[in-house]
């Protein structure tokens, strides 16, 4: 996550998208200059117990583990959950800059 | 076919100015007779970026200001264009004007890895761990969401939609089957996600909102990536750059490059300008004792270095900041950052500084309460110290229940 601040803060675009090799289709983290961190996961993971369960509040902050994600694929592509929270950061820049063109231009 | 590879810091001072004074260059040496000891595995994905990781591994460390002025005309002038550039950058042209005229938001997807050619006629490259996967798809998404997409890809990586079918682990010959009267159709077990496949390809295409095209080398997809990137300048914020493609960081430069294929028969002399350090050396063959014991290079001493291949790459400009700032600054630029080790993605508490108080805090608490036994102890030593620099308001020393 560090890695993705630095890049930030070296080019100051507007995102950066963490993922780990072992975990990239099952979670990445938004990594913004102007807000907090997102993580962004498949709705639900299995242990290696195989018990289904959601994610607990306290391992949202944190990378899964990738010794308790189950074999393959998961049912849910997260690219699926990434883009539509993509679409909402777009809006807010979106309206961020018209606003300040507003602001700023009184030709 | 690899079997070493390594980084110098060599301070190499070309003179060029795609070459930073203090930038690491990298060498690589390719044994190109069969060891008899093998070696323990090169650590490529350390050296270039993988899968949907673009921009990372930072060559050198100035670099917030932007590739000058200078040294970017002079990277695109000295790596020629590819040779369709004047025809994408027509079809982009015309893509683009279309859904700023319907004040659709349109998405440039890059997606798969860049190749590094060895050789001007190249046989020989050096290629990135990637198939796509995640540009492919996000595109899918992305044109879901109602985004017209550009699709700067890899040649031959994974394309949205055919994705579900082109992939050698799902031959599309398997899904079908003879029909009646010679036709060929689905088999019926896979007939609805097919159908619905289909039909959302057939729509994006019909309404022209799925734009593909092809690079291979770094060179082009550099080249490509500009002149997109600056037609998209008209769609100002609406304009969104998703940056997957595994981009290298190292790259063979022109003049350095070999015309022909290099030979593996007196292969020192066929790089011998490749390599600065050698041409020093004289010739390769009847090589002394002195000069194989003077091999600072991580390979087999069993093999003799006029046997071996060496390749000493440059890295690549980093445009990143040329894009946000130059080449589209009002659009949005999403990059992605791939790392192996979980430890590069756990909190990082003190790294988040900069962030508003309570999400310091927050991280703080959560950090520790996964990896220390006594959270209390360390918060409130942390806490006292920091608070005691100003950094810290009280009120959040509470924790506060937390929401969701």
């Amino acid at each position: 996550m560090h890695k993705a601040k630095y890049a930030l803060e070296r080019y100051s675009h507007n995102l950066v998208i963490g993922n780990l090799l072992s975990t990239r289709k099952w979670e990445v983290v938004f990594v913004s200059p102007t807000r907090p961190d997102k993580w962004i996961r498949v709705p639900s993971v299995q242990t290696v117990a195989g018990h289904k369960r959601t994610i607990s509040e306290t391992e949202k902050e944190k990378p899964l583990d990738p010794s308790t994600l189950p074999e393959g694929d998961p049912e849910v592509e997260i690219e699926s959950i990434i883009i539509p929270a993509l679409k909402e950061v777009h809006t807010a820049h979106i309206a961020e800059a018209k606003g300040a063109e507003n602001g700023d231009k009184k030709a | 076919m690899l079997q070493s590879l390594q980084t110098s810091h060599s301070p190499r001072d070309s003179g060029s100015p795609e070459c930073h004074p203090t930038s690491s260059s990298l060498s690589i040496s390719f044994n190109l007779t069969p060891a008899t000891e093998s070696q323990p595995p090169s650590p490529v994905n350390s050296v270039f970026s993988s899968t949907s990781s673009t921009h990372s591994s930072m060559a050198s460390s100035n670099e917030t200001e932007p590739v000058s002025t200078e040294v970017e005309n002079h990277y695109f002038s000295s790596n020629p264009p590819p040779k369709d550039l004047a025809r994408h950058t027509a079809q982009a042209e015309e893509f683009i004007n279309f859904h700023n005229a319907a004040n659709r938001r349109v998405c440039l997807v890059t997606s798969g890895g860049t190749t590094v050619p060895l050789e001007k006629q190249t046989v020989r490259f050096i290629d990135n761990f990637s198939a796509g996967t995640r540009g492919a798809t996000s595109a899918e998404y992305f044109l879901e969401a109602g985004y017209a997409v550009i699709f700067l890809h890899r040649q031959f990586s994974l394309l949205p939609y055919s994705r579900h079918y082109s992939h050698a682990t799902d031959c599309f010959l398997d899904f079908l089957t003879e029909g009646q009267d010679g036709t060929v159709v689905a088999k019926p077990e896979f007939t609805p996600k097919m159908l619905s496949v289909l039909r959302k390809y057939h729509s994006a295409r019909s309404q022209n909102l799925l734009l593909t095209v092809p690079f291979v080398t770094i060179g082009d997809y550099l080249h490509e990536l500009r002149a997109i990137a600056r037609l998209m300048q008209p769609l100002g914020p609406d304009g969104l750059l998703y940056l997957a493609a595994a981009a290298s960081d190292f790259f063979l430069p022109q003049d350095r490059m070999s015309e022909h294929k290099i030979q593996s028969t007196g292969a020192a002399d066929g790089v011998k300008k490749a390599a600065d350090k050698q041409e020093t050396k004289a010739p390769a063959k009847g090589s002394s004792s002195e000069e194989e014991t003077f091999d600072n290079f991580d390979s087999s001493p069993q093999v003799p270095r006029s046997k071996r291949l060496v390749v000493d790459l440059d890295p690549v400009p980093k445009f990143l900041k040329n894009l946000v700032d130059g080449w589209a600054p009002q659009c949005m630029i999403v990059s992605f950052k791939l790392e192996t080790d979980p430890g590069k993605l756990a909190p990082a508490p003190l790294q988040s500084l900069p962030l508003p108080d309570r999400v310091l805090v927050l991280s703080l608490l959560l950090f520790f309460l996964r990896w220390k036994k006594d959270p209390r102890t360390e918060l409130t030593t942390i806490l006292r110290n920091t608070r005691a620099q100003g950094k810290i308001c009280t009120r959040a020393v509470q924790p506060q229940p937390r929401h969701r």
